[in-house]
């Protein structure tokens, strides 16, 4: 039997219900619920794990997930990051590890598959709150709005942003050195901010109309993922795209998706779980 | 004894009166101006040559308010490379005033943008018509285009804000497009690009030439601002290398002296531009070459500074109590003076031509 670990933040919520009945383990059903959040997040602002995990029981069709040890973190109940990447003297790279990940690393060891979900709305947030100037990157919109960006310029931004995620991985990496890992994109933006039931963080953004367009926005996201790609690959991690069936044909998240303003839903959950399956079945 | 028109003329009109025995600082360079800028409500932009950034970099640091529309994004990194603050827009050194009429054209929606870009080396791409204006180059001619549209876009905000357009003639050597005509602010190959003969041209403009440009220039300046001021000065930086068959210094001194004549020509064929004789302040006799750095050809900061100081006890009212020479802490009044200051580190990019040659030994051609 594979040894599965699947180690998230708020987007693996939605996978998370996809595949089981997993809240009464967290003591989540209780929680405290948001006006700006959907109730998936239902006990989701205090839940601390301290890097420890739960075994998952599978729904019927999730088989490919039984026994999968899950650690769940938000954010907000740790310092800092999950691991930090600096160059020392010489241009040698250290990397400092948080304490929950140090105690989610130990629990891993000897994992032969291990799902990533961390991180991931950093490019949400600097899409979705944007006080910046006018901008725009390539591939241009037709007419360019506003100040042409370089793309390395862009990518410079996203490649900070995906270091949050690079660094860590990197630890687990360096723990499993044989294991597949997979790492999860964040779904891509809505096309209407507005149609939203629940706006999380960016109520005040979206009734001020203080909002990047929705191509930057796209664009943002597509840039974020690429950058992570090149990063992971480098770790023999894979990245795993939102599912096509969940996404549009310009590119955006189809509103049956969405939870929220930035989350995938239990379906889209759903999407992914089957794609994250069937690619731990492969080459099995 | 005879009254003469002679006898009442003030002392600056008079050699023996006005530079004998007289120290450079000490000479009156600018007795008649016919233009004048309040400091307090003036803002400048600045064009041509090397040496205008000299004349930027001293008008902030003593006060004076440099227009510039294209500035650093916030997500475009705060490091050199990008271009920004070394003019009031990304155009790069304009040494002709052929360059200087195709930029505002293109600008002004008088002719299409021209898009004639190369890829480099190192692989990144430049816009050939402002190769060192942004030394980072781009990604892709996709961004080149984008780029050089919305730099165009800015030429024309500027020239519309601006109360003030400075510009500096530098040039009458330049290189076009043979079937295009646009014209080139360095020879194609030297800073990015490949020089093809049957497409590059060189072109020394005559005095008509450059005159016929910078008329243009000026009146297009005047028809989208008309209340604009230009104050015309020559660059006295001596050509690095000369296409004509002939001494460098000679052309030199025919280059300059056509610059001159032409900046002559148009203040006094405008009323609303002026020369400035920032040329002669650092070239003339009264000088004995001393503004002049050690290769003879480039300016020294001190030469620079006697030019400000002239302008400012000529030109300029309003001056605010703490502004100063350059010498002078630069008031921290705007990012852009430190975009100016480390710009100015840069050298003139006409240089590229003597490395260039130097390196392996044939002049560029």
């Amino acid at each position: 039997m594979r040894k599965i670990a699947l180690i998230g933040q708020s987007h693996a919520v939605a996978v998370l219900d996809a595949i089981a009945d997993w809240r009464p383990q967290l003591a989540l059903l209780d929680g405290e619920t948001h006006d700006n959040f959907s109730e998936s997040f239902r006990g989701w602002f205090t839940v601390n794990t301290g890097g420890r995990m739960f075994r998952l029981v599978p729904r019927p069709g999730f088989e490919a997930f039984a026994g999968m040890a899950v650690c769940l973190l938000n954010r907000a109940t740790f310092h800092g990051e999950l691991a930090t990447i600096r160059k020392v003297d010489g241009g040698r790279v250290h990397i400092g590890v948080s304490d929950v990940l140090s105690t989610f690393i130990e629990q891993v060891r000897g994992c032969d598959t291990l799902i990533s979900i961390i991180y991931g709305n950093e490019q949400s947030d600097m899409a979705l709150t944007s006080s910046l100037p006018e901008y725009d990157f390539a591939p241009f919109d037709e007419p360019a709005a506003g100040q042409p960006i370089d793309r390395i310029h862009i990518a410079n931004v996203m490649s900070q942003f995906g270091s949050l995620v690079t660094a860590p991985l990197a630890c687990l990496r360096s723990a499993l050195p044989a294991a597949k890992i997979l790492h999860i994109a964040p779904p891509p933006p809505l096309l209407d901010p507005g149609i939203a039931a629940r706006l999380e963080g960016f109520g005040a953004e979206v009734s001020s109309g203080k909002l990047a367009r929705p191509s930057l926005r796209r664009k943002i996201h597509r840039t974020y993922i690429d950058v992570l790609r090149a990063q992971l690959e480098r770790l023999q991690v894979r990245v795993v795209e939102p599912d096509y069936d969940a996404v549009c044909e310009d590119g955006y998240l189809r509103p049956a998706f969405a939870d929220g303003l930035t989350h995938g839903n239990r379906a889209y959950g759903e999407r992914m779980a089957m794609r994250i399956a069937q690619l731990i079945e492969a080459d099995a | 004894m005879s009254n003469t028109p002679y006898d009442t003329l003030p002392d600056e009109q008079f050699w023996s009166r006005a530079v004998t025995g007289k120290t450079p600082p000490a000479v009156n360079y600018d007795p008649a101006p016919k233009l004048r800028f309040d400091l307090r409500t003036e803002k400048f932009a600045t064009a041509g040559s090397c040496f205008a950034q000299h004349f930027a970099r001293e008008l902030v640091a003593r006060g004076g308010q440099l227009l510039f529309t294209e500035q650093r994004h916030p997500l475009v990194e705060e490091e050199a490379g990008h271009g920004y603050g070394l003019f009031s827009a990304r155009y790069g050194n304009l040494y002709s005033t052929l360059q200087l009429r195709d930029l505002l054209e293109q600008a002004c929606g008088d002719r299409p943008p021209v898009f004639d870009f190369a890829q480099r080396e190192d692989g990144r791409w430049v816009d050939l018509l402002r190769p060192r204006a942004v030394p980072e180059g781009f990604s892709s001619a996709e961004e080149c285009r984008a780029d050089r549209r919305y730099h165009l876009g800015q030429v024309q905000k500027l020239v519309r804000d601006c109360t003030t357009w400075v510009f500096t003639l530098g040039l009458t050597e330049t290189w076009m497009h043979a079937q295009q005509g646009h014209a080139y602010a360095l020879c194609p190959g030297v800073a990015g690009g490949r020089f093809d003969a049957s497409v590059h041209q060189f072109r020394n403009l005559d005095f008509h030439a450059c005159h016929d440009q910078l008329d243009a220039a000026i009146r297009l300046l005047l028809r989208e601002n008309p209340g604009i001021k230009v104050l015309l000065t020559v660059s006295p930086v001596m050509l690095v290398a000369t296409m004509e068959a002939r001494g460098v210094l000679q052309s030199s001194i025919a280059s300059k002296s056509i610059l001159r004549a032409v900046a002559d020509a148009c203040a006094r064929e405008h009323a609303q531009v002026d020369y400035f004789p920032s040329y002669e302040i650092i070239t003339g006799p009264q000088a004995r070459g001393q503004f002049f750095d050690v290769s003879g050809r480039d300016v020294t900061a001190a030469g620079v500074k006697l030019v400000m100081d002239s302008f400012f006890a000529t030109r300029v009212h309003g001056v605010p109590a703490h502004a100063a020479a350059s010498d002078a802490p630069i008031p921290h009044w705007s990012e852009a003076i430190q975009d100016v200051s480390a710009a100015l580190d840069a050298e003139c990019d006409e240089i590229l031509l003597d490395r260039r040659g130097s390196a392996d030994g044939t002049a560029p051609r």
